[in-house]
C-alpha cells in the first residue's frame, strides 16, 4: 500500500524511477537541505557536539519541527528548547543556552538593515530641552526612550556560553580548555559591518539594557538599576551602547 | 535613591555630549554597513555551488529513511568543557 495513493497523477511526472523510489530520493535531498540549513545556523553546536550526534539530533528536530518558512534562513528557531528536552543532549546542561546565543547571531546576520541613531539629535537634547527654561532638563530626559535595533539581543546564561562561542570561531586556538564554573554570562548579541557580534555586559549593565529594551524609560530603568547596583552609572554605558548600534531610535514623551 | 537618580541622569547629559563629539567624527569618517542583498552570504554559506548552503543543492540521490539504529553520544569539542554540577560522568 502506498501512502501516496491519493497523489494526483498531474503532481508526479514520471521519471526513470518507480514513484515511491522517486520520493524517497526528493525527501531525502529535502531533509539534507534543512539539516544543512540547521547546521548553517549552528556551526559551534555541530562542532561542540560532533557531526553524528548533531545528525542525530538534527534528524529528530525534524520530525518534530516541519519547517514553517519559504526561507531557509528562518528554520531552526526551535532548536533551543527541543534541546531541553532532548535526552541524549541532557549531560550537556550547558547546550539549550549555547544554542540560543547561536540563533541570535544567526538572526543578527539576517536582520533587517535601520537607519543608525541620529546621535546628532541625541547629543542636542540638552540645549533644547534647556530652552523649555532652568532646572527642567533632568526631569524631561527621565523620559527618554530607545528603540533596540532588530539585529540586537540580550542573553543570560549561568554558564559561560560567550567564551564557548569565541572559542569555536574561526582562528580561534584549537587547544582552549572552559571551565563550565567559570559563568554566568550575560551578553549583548548585535551586527557589525556583516559579523554577529557577542559582547559581554556587567551584571548592572544588563540589567539596566534590559529595562531599556522592555520599552522602561532612562530614568525608571536606571531607578530600577540603582536598587540592586548603587554603583551603577549609565553615563559610561550610554555612549558605547549608542556609537555600537544598538539603537535605531529614541523617543522623549513627557507623560507626567 | 531620588537624589542618586537624578545625579546619574545627569551625568547621562554629559554622556550626550561626548556622543555630539563622536556623532562630528563619525559624520566625517562613514562607513556605511554592508549592503546586504542578493548572493551575499554568510562567510562558508554562499549559494547553491557550496554544500555548506542552506540551499544546498548537494543532497544524495539515495534513499534515506533516517533510520535512528544507534544512539550518538556527543563526541566533539565538549570534551574540552569542563566541570559543572550537572556533569554526568558517564560522558
Amino acid at each position: 500500500m502506498s501512502p501516496f495513493a491519493d497523489t494526483p497523477d498531474d503532481f508526479v511526472r514520471p521519471t526513470r524511477y518507480p514513484l515511491s523510489e522517486a520520493l524517497d530520493i526528493y525527501r531525502n535531498n529535502w531533509r539534507h537541505n534543512l539539516r544543512q540549513a540547521l547546521a548553517g545556523a549552528y556551526p559551534v553546536l555541530v562542532q561542540v557536539v560532533g557531526e553524528a550526534f548533531f545528525r542525530q539530533l538534527a534528524t529528530r528536530f525534524m520530525d518534530e519541527h516541519p519547517s514553517a518558512s519559504g526561507n531557509l534562513h528562518d528554520y531552526g528557531d526551535a532548536l533551543p528548547a527541543f534541546l531541553q528536552g532532548f535526552a541524549p543532549a541532557q549531560p550537556l546542561s550547558y547546550l539549550p543556552d549555547l544554542a540560543a546565543l547561536e540563533w541570535a547571531c544567526h538572526r543578527a546576520y539576517f536582520a533587517p538593515d535601520e537607519p543608525p541613531l541620529d546621535l546628532q539629535a541625541l547629543a542636542r537634547l540638552p540645549e533644547q530641552v534647556a530652552e523649555g527654561g532652568a532646572g527642567v532638563v533632568e526631569d524631561t530626559l527621565e523620559h527618554l526612550r530607545f528603540e533596540f535595533h532588530p539585529a540586537c539581543t540580550l542573553l543570560a546564561s549561568p554558564w559561560p556560553v560567550d567564551a564557548i562561542w569565541r572559542a569555536h570561531q574561526p582562528g580561534a586556538p584549537e587547544d582552549f580548555r572552559i571551565d563550565l564554573k567559570d559563568g554566568p554570562c550575560r551578553v549583548l548579541v548585535n551586527r557589525s559591518e556583516g559579523e554577529a557580534t557577542v559582547s559581554a555586559l556587567a551584571e548592572d549593565e544588563f540589567r539596566w539594557l534590559r529595562e531599556i529594551h522592555a520599552g522602561a524609560t532612562l530614568g525608571d530603568a536606571t531607578a530600577r538599576t540603582l536598587e540592586h547596583h548603587p554603583d551603577f552609572n549609565p553615563g559610561i554605558l550610554l555612549p558605547r551602547l549608542a556609537l555600537g548600534g544598538t539603537w535605531t531610535r529614541f523617543t522623549l514623551e513627557n507623560r507626567s | 535613591m531620588q537624589q542618586q537618580k537624578r545625579k546619574l541622569i545627569t551625568a547621562t547629559l554629559g554622556s550626550l555630549l561626548v556622543l555630539g563629539l563622536a556623532a562630528s567624527a563619525h559624520a566625517a569618517d562613514k562607513k556605511p554597513e554592508m549592503e546586504k542583498c542578493f548572493g551575499i552570504a554568510k562567510a562558508g554559506h554562499n549559494d547553491c555551488s557550496s554544500n555548506k548552503s542552506a540551499h544546498s543543492c548537494a543532497g544524495q540521490a539515495t534513499k534515506d529513511r533516517d533510520a535512528m539504529d544507534f544512539v550518538a553520544v556527543p563526541k566533539g569539542t565538549c570534551d574540552k568543557i569542563a566541570g559543572g554540577t550537572e556533569m554526568k560522568k558517564a560522558m
